[in-house]
């Protein structure tokens, strides 16, 4: 896959992207039903009505996806989608340079551990808890409450108390110790130099701690203070003189989209010299950040909420994975992230990432992956195209997606619709008794699924969900081949409507290619990223600017190419527009 | 900042009695807390998911001659510290609702959640929403009655989940949720580590102080450039940290500290969390406390003890098979077994005046709806424990109608704030629950 990568294209390409996305900026509508869903707050606020007329009445993908032109284009927009992009609808009357409304962010417990791990060299759990109000952590709306902030306390000095004789002893220490805290370590900590007067609040307590305890104490009384500063544990953003975000605000911002960690010292360079001011120069720093090793860690971060990877650590939902070895489970966990991180190098697009039959050859898994592995040479397993193909065919994906010791259709059909689709189903509505009927014994999960349908409150979505769910069904709950469940075969075909059009596929690979090429595929995978990596939901704003990434990531420099124009938008480097403008 | 510290004293020097108590504080100054506690009414606030099985929960009987429920029946030892509620209602202003998350929040405030912001957009739902409006009633009670303890509050839970509404059921006020320390060995680390030092740590409080002090002036100097929304945030972070501080002292007492436990999942960890709130409350850490078991949306736990081996708690509550109800019976009746073993450990230990911690401890046991696969909340099943020795009138079961408001204006009056008559926007002013406390 590697390769194919033009050696030095890079700030000829963005200009390139940068230009399509002006283009796709001024298209006008593309949906012609689009309604006023100025943006993603007045969209779905707006339609709340819509959306629980949408969970009665209307059937299907209909309900989900806003098929109908009137009142389902705000049925999708309130089915989460914010924009109303979910179905390619969002209507672009006008240029878009505004950033995304993002407020200040609290750094989450991953983003704490690889930042204390990135600048102290200490692997450190924080058991603090993050918002998980959008699909991914972001801790935007709520306040460190007082038993967050004492676990803070306990933690910061723990680390403390462990790096304080190693810092203590190093020889910058010994040269000027001050120094060394302040103007080396403390930039690297707040992900920007110190100003005069937090240098000065900051050199107190240490001088403070070393006249109480000795140097070794006043280093810890520091570092203990340092990661309980706000500028710590935030992402504090600044505008310049011009008022657009500086320099070590971008720096972060891309940091801990691609990284899941801090900038490095070259990031924060790059930011002190200018290199990240205009946009470029932005993306030539992407572009190393890219194939840098780091970027495994923030795209674990990313799938493991987008795949919902992390639902195989969640030991009481999930004893059947936790009883498995630990290498295998880390291997399930690792295979999708190295198969995205493989394709975003290698330019490869959305369609190589869902059609992809050459992986990585992970030895853990062989077992699970039996005779579905035709060959295996030179580290790269050539799969059975009959039966696996891509992302959504890993073991890890597939596992991730069932219950204990048992598939569900319903959550991969859901994932399909929410995470690719972006066309999530609608909910179960409330108190209405659902009549099912009794449990028939040996039957096969599709067939205990379909008598679910014979209630039609439940069909009108379970049908879609699990129809889309069924064409996985010849995996089992560990992602392995099977030939029969509960000893009764099983029928992987699937017919389900996306946006009005029925589609029918029988099994797994066929699914893949259903979806591959999709416009709405491309898009939905931008703006779970963008979800990810500004941690705030989409607004209509954000809807114009998703068609170029989609066009992007379709393109020639693939995800890549995706990436590299995502973190050059308006939407990712400009400030939040002023309040009343939101 | 003073310090003061002290050794451990014979828990006989202070439990004959309150005047006892108060002559060893005026000698031994660092027992004030502790014995402010003594004797003093307790709250827990308990809850665990998805409602019940009404057919298995309900007794049969009357108010003091029934019988248990074969859900309730683990709990008959406890028969005469009890109150079966039947018949109240977490009552909506809403028309659509996305059940399992808006009403863990009114559990425990009588509040709605925020339907006129758009801060959350459900997937699945198509309705944007905010958090809470509401401060839950033992946030409130603390803040009226300042306890002099170490921990102004403790939120125990186990998988209680990431930061959400529909995972978080104590507040502050308004969008400010407490978090629950969900594991065993964080809860410890956090309540008991500096009380079991074995010689108070003198520099640490000196230590805290001074880095607390930077860590809150530097939040005052960032504040400056945000927008109100986020200056909100931040001084709400730096009035944490004054919470900290003022209770950096360690309280030194004579009870039995617990043994730093360890984690594992919820068949093991209910019980560990609820050994050491019982032990927070007879150690003087807190007056006041919460246990939350898993999360209002969605409970994905297989409980296999309990015969719930797959599909999750929250799969099998949308299933109104005779199967699943057999198999969620089952789960009801092992957190009932749970509940009682934590009565159990409050029974056991005294608290003054010949009472155990049981005797003048309130625990509200509740959850977010009333039937899972209808998502049914005019009938919430609550069991109210303990307090015998402070005006709870136990070994009843009280059907009754009305608000579940009621319940928590009865919290208030029993921890002694007997001036609050409602609680709650959705309070119709209807009051105490009728009967539950004797008359003051």
């Amino acid at each position: 896959m590697a390769g194919r990568r033009p050696k030095n294209p890079v700030k000829q390409v963005v200009l390139l992207l940068l230009g399509a996305l002006a283009l796709a900026g001024c298209t006008g509508s593309i949906n012609g039903g689009a309604t006023a869903d100025r943006d993603g707050v007045a969209a779905t606020g707006g339609s709340g009505s819509n959306g629980q007329a949408g969970t009665g009445g209307q059937a299907g993908l209909g309900g989900a996806g806003g098929a109908s032109s009137s009142s389902g284009e705000g049925g999708a927009g309130a089915a989460g989608e914010g924009a109303g992009g979910a179905s390619g609808s969002a209507s672009c009357t006008e240029p878009v340079e505004v950033g995304a409304p993002v407020p200040v962010r609290r750094l989450t417990a991953p983003q704490l551990t690889a930042t204390v791990a990135d600048v102290l060299g200490r692997e450190v759990a924080f058991p603090i808890s993050d918002e998980t109000l959008i699909g991914y952590r972001a801790n935007t709306t709520t306040s460190f409450d007082a038993t967050s902030a004492r676990v803070m306390l306990t933690t910061s000095e723990q680390i403390a108390i462990t790096i304080a004789p190693e810092l203590t002893s190093d020889a910058r220490c010994a040269a000027d110790c001050e120094s060394f805290l302040l103007d080396e370590l403390g930039p690297q900590l707040f992900r920007r130099p110190l100003d005069a007067d937090t240098r000065t609040r900051f050199a107190a307590l240490y001088e403070q701690g070393v006249a109480t305890e000795g140097q070794a104490g006043g280093v810890r009384w520091l570092i203990t203070g340092m990661l309980q500063s706000p500028r710590f544990l935030y992402l504090l953003e600044a505008t310049d003189d011009s008022g657009k975000l500086d320099a070590y605000s971008i720096a972060s911002r891309l940091s801990y989209a691609l990284w899941a960690g801090p900038p490095d010292a070259e990031l924060l360079a790059a930011a002190a010299d200018g290199e990240l001011d205009d946009a470029p120069g932005i993306a030539a720093a992407a572009e190393r950040m890219i194939d840098d090793p780091k970027l495994l860690r923030g795209l674990s971060d990313f799938a493991g909420q987008w795949l919902s990877l992390e639902h195989l650590d969640n030991t009481a939902a999930r004893p059947d994975v936790a009883a498995l070895d630990a290498e295998t489970r880390e291997a399930l966990k690792r295979e999708p992230v190295e198969l995205l991180a493989a394709h975003i190098r290698s330019d490869a697009t959305v369609a190589d990432l869902l059609l992809a039959t050459e992986i990585t050859h992970e030895p853990a898994l062989a077992e699970i992956y039996g005779d579905d592995v035709l060959s295996t040479e030179d580290g790269v397993s050539q799969l059975d195209p009959d039966k696996r193909a891509g992302l959504l065919a890993l073991p890890g994906v597939l596992a991730a997606l069932s219950h204990a010791e048992q598939t569900s259709p319903t959550l991969r059909g859901r994932a399909v619709l929410a995470n690719l689709l972006c066309r999530p189903p609608a909910p179960p509505p409330a108190n209405v008794v659902p009549s099912l009927p009794p449990s028939v014994p040996g039957a096969s999960t599709r067939e205990r699924l379909e008598a679910h349908f014979s209630d039609p409150t439940c069909a009108s979505c379970h049908a879609s969900m699990d129809g889309i769910g069924f064409a996985f069904e010849r995996f089992d709950w560990l992602g392995r081949s099977r030939e029969l469940d509960n000893d009764r075969p099983i029928d992987t075909s699937a017919s389900f409507e996306i946006a009005g059009d029925p589609i029918s596929v029988d099994g797994a690979a066929d699914m893949a290619r259903a979806l591959a090429d999709r416009r709405d595929v491309a898009e939905c995978v931008a703006r779970h990223f963008s979800r990810f990596a500004v941690g705030v939901r989409e607004t209509r704003d954000f809807g114009c600017t998703v068609e170029a990434l989609a066009e992007a990531a379709q393109g020639a420099r693939g995800l890549r190419g995706m990436l590299l124009a995502f973190v050059t938008t308006p939407w990712f480097i400009e400030p939040a527009p002023p309040l009343e403008e939101m | 900042m003073s310090t003061r510290y002290g050794r451990r004293l014979g828990r006989r020097s202070f439990l004959g009695g309150a005047s006892a108590a108060l002559a060893a504080t005026t000698l031994f100054p660092w027992l004030r807390a502790h014995a402010q506690a003594v004797g003093t009414p307790k709250l827990l606030l308990y809850y665990t998911p998805h409602g019940t099985i009404w057919d298995n929960w309900r007794p049969t009987g009357g108010e003091t001659d029934f019988t248990f429920s074969h859900i309730l029946e683990p709990l008959a030892a406890h028969r005469d510290q009890l109150v079966i509620v039947d018949g109240l209602e977490i009552d909506e202003p809403y028309d659509h609702r996305v059940p399992h998350t808006y009403d863990l929040p009114a559990l425990f405030t009588g509040s709605p959640i925020d339907t006129s912001s758009s801060l959350f957009t459900r997937d699945d739902h198509g309705v944007t929403f905010g958090w809470n409006t509401g401060t839950s009633i033992d946030q409130t009670i603390a803040n009226r009655l300042m306890p002099m303890t170490p921990h102004r509050t403790i939120e125990l839970g186990t998988q209680s989940g990431g930061s959400h509404p529909a995972s978080r059921m104590i507040y502050t006020g308004p969008a400010a949720p407490r978090h629950p320390l969900d594991h065993p060995s964080l809860a410890w680390d956090q309540i008991f580590r500096d009380a079991s030092a074995p010689v108070p740590d003198t520099t640490q409080v000196a230590r805290r102080t001074a880095i607390l002090d930077t860590v809150i002036e530097d939040l005052r100097s960032v504040r400056g450039s945000l927008s109100a929304s986020d200056r909100i945030r931040i001084d709400a972070h730096a009035t944490a940290l004054e919470e900290i501080e003022s209770t950096l002292e360690p309280i030194v007492s004579d009870c039995e500290l617990p043994a730093e436990p360890g984690d594992g999942n919820l068949d093991v960890e209910i019980d560990r969390q609820s050994a050491l709130i019982t032990a927070a409350f007879a150690c003087g850490q807190t007056r006041i406390a919460s246990l939350q078991v898993t999360k209002g949306d969605n409970d994905g736990a297989n409980y296999p003890w309990a015969g719930l081996s797959t599909n999750g708690h929250h799969g099998w509550s949308h299933d109104s098979s005779d199967e699943s109800k057999n198999i969620l019976t089952g789960l009801y009746r092992w957190y009932a077994e749970r509940f009682a073993a934590m009565l159990d450990g409050m029974a056991m230990i005294p608290d003054g005046d010949g009472t155990s911690l049981l005797d003048n401890t309130m625990v509200v046991w509740g959850s977010e709806i009333g039937v899972g696969w209808t998502h049914d909340c005019t009938n919430i099943p609550f069991i109210v424990a303990g307090g015998r020795a402070l005006g709870v009138r136990g070994g009843r079961y009280i059907q009754t109608t009305g608000r579940h408001n009621r319940l928590l204006v009865s919290a208030a009056h029993f921890m002694g704030l007997t001036d609050i008559a409602s609680y709650g926007t959705m309070d119709n002013a209807e009051g105490p629950l009728p009967g539950l406390l004797s008359a003051p």
